[in-house]
């Protein structure tokens, strides 16, 4: 193949693939329950609409902990005992859900019904 | 012959001792962006240039020894799972991919095999958290992969290029011409070291 061609499949999927990952990670999230799953299961729920004090929260996971800081319409992990803290570098939770992979911990925000809805 | 293959397992060996290193001072540099995973990938650099300057074989024994060296060096099981699949299927990638490209095109398979790359470690990390929803993060991961990608691809086919233009590629492949003259030995060892400090 020519290498036009190549640049082009390269440029094509670099633009197609910009595109649509930063439309979904700036999204705003649909719903106001924040879930948090640790290996899949689900450990802590918390509707952030009704939050009125902010407040720290403490996940305890076999692999490692993490703190959660929970505010109004608003949560991110503010630290963890994982080397690299890449979690807390993701900032609030927006369109993506939060992930500290070392500690299988995931972070998402949906409706209220949205658990029920999945299960 | 029995020259040749000690001769293959030392270049074999400097070269993961390069992607070693490259790996675990990338490491040590955690990139301040709001997507967990994003890396440079320069040891893929290492890779990339072992698969064409000697043979899929060594880039694929160069492949393991450094990720199984790098999970050691201070990894971890988590980044050995996602280091291992990561660079399983891009270097799969690449062995269709160099059966169809030139040798100015290296850098597509940089591009490209960093694709595969990520998509296989966002497999891993939907595995490791039973998260489906992890799937969000794939179309960044891709376009952060073709630039990373391009990037470590073009500086495996300028070193390629620039050594074919030398013997030194033909006597690290063939083992049949092996130096004899004093000379010659102690060239490929200055050779080896300029490779080390870039």
């Amino acid at each position: 193949m020519k290498t036009w061609v190549w640049v082009v499949i390269v440029a094509v999927i670099l633009a197609v693939s910009l595109t649509v990952g930063v439309v979904l990670l700036t999204r705003q999230p649909q719903g106001n329950v924040a879930y948090v799953y640790v290996d899949g299961e689900l450990v802590y729920q918390v509707d952030l609409s009704k939050v009125d004090q902010p407040y720290l929260y403490t996940v305890n996971t076999p692999y490692g902990t993490n703190v959660l800081e929970i505010a109004k319409d608003s949560i991110r992990i503010a630290d963890a005992d994982c080397p690299h803290k890449e979690c807390v570098e993701q900032g609030r939770l927006k369109g993506s859900p939060l992930v500290c992979l070392p500690h299988r911990l995931v972070v998402k925000i949906a409706e209220d019904d949205a658990d029920s809805v999945s299960r | 012959m029995k020259r040749a293959l000690t001769k293959r397992i030392v270049i074999d060996g400097v070269l993961t001792a390069m992607a070693l290193a490259i790996w675990v001072v990338e490491a040590q540099i955690p990139l301040p962006l709001p997507v967990p995973g994003i890396k440079l990938g320069l040891a893929n650099v290492v890779t990339l240039f072992a698969m064409f300057a000697l043979g899929p074989l060594d880039a694929g024994v160069i492949l393991l020894v450094r990720i199984g060296l790098g999970s050691v060096f201070g990894g971890g099981l988590t980044a050995f799972l996602f280091s291992l699949a990561g660079g399983a299927l891009c270097y799969l990638l690449c062995l269709l991919l160099r059966l169809v490209v030139k040798d100015k095109q290296i850098w597509v398979l940089g591009a490209l095999g960093a694709i595969a790359h990520n998509a296989a470690q966002i497999g891993v990390a939907i595995a490791l958290t039973r998260t489906t929803g992890l799937v969000v993060y794939l179309p960044v991961l891709v376009a952060a992969g073709v630039i990373t990608g391009t990037l470590t691809g073009l500086a495996a086919q300028a070193s390629y290029l620039a050594l074919k233009r030398t013997t030194l590629l033909s006597r690290l492949k063939g083992g049949a011409s092996l130096p004899k003259e004093p000379d010659d030995v102690a060239g490929e060892e200055d050779e080896t070291e300029k490779k080390n400090q870039k």
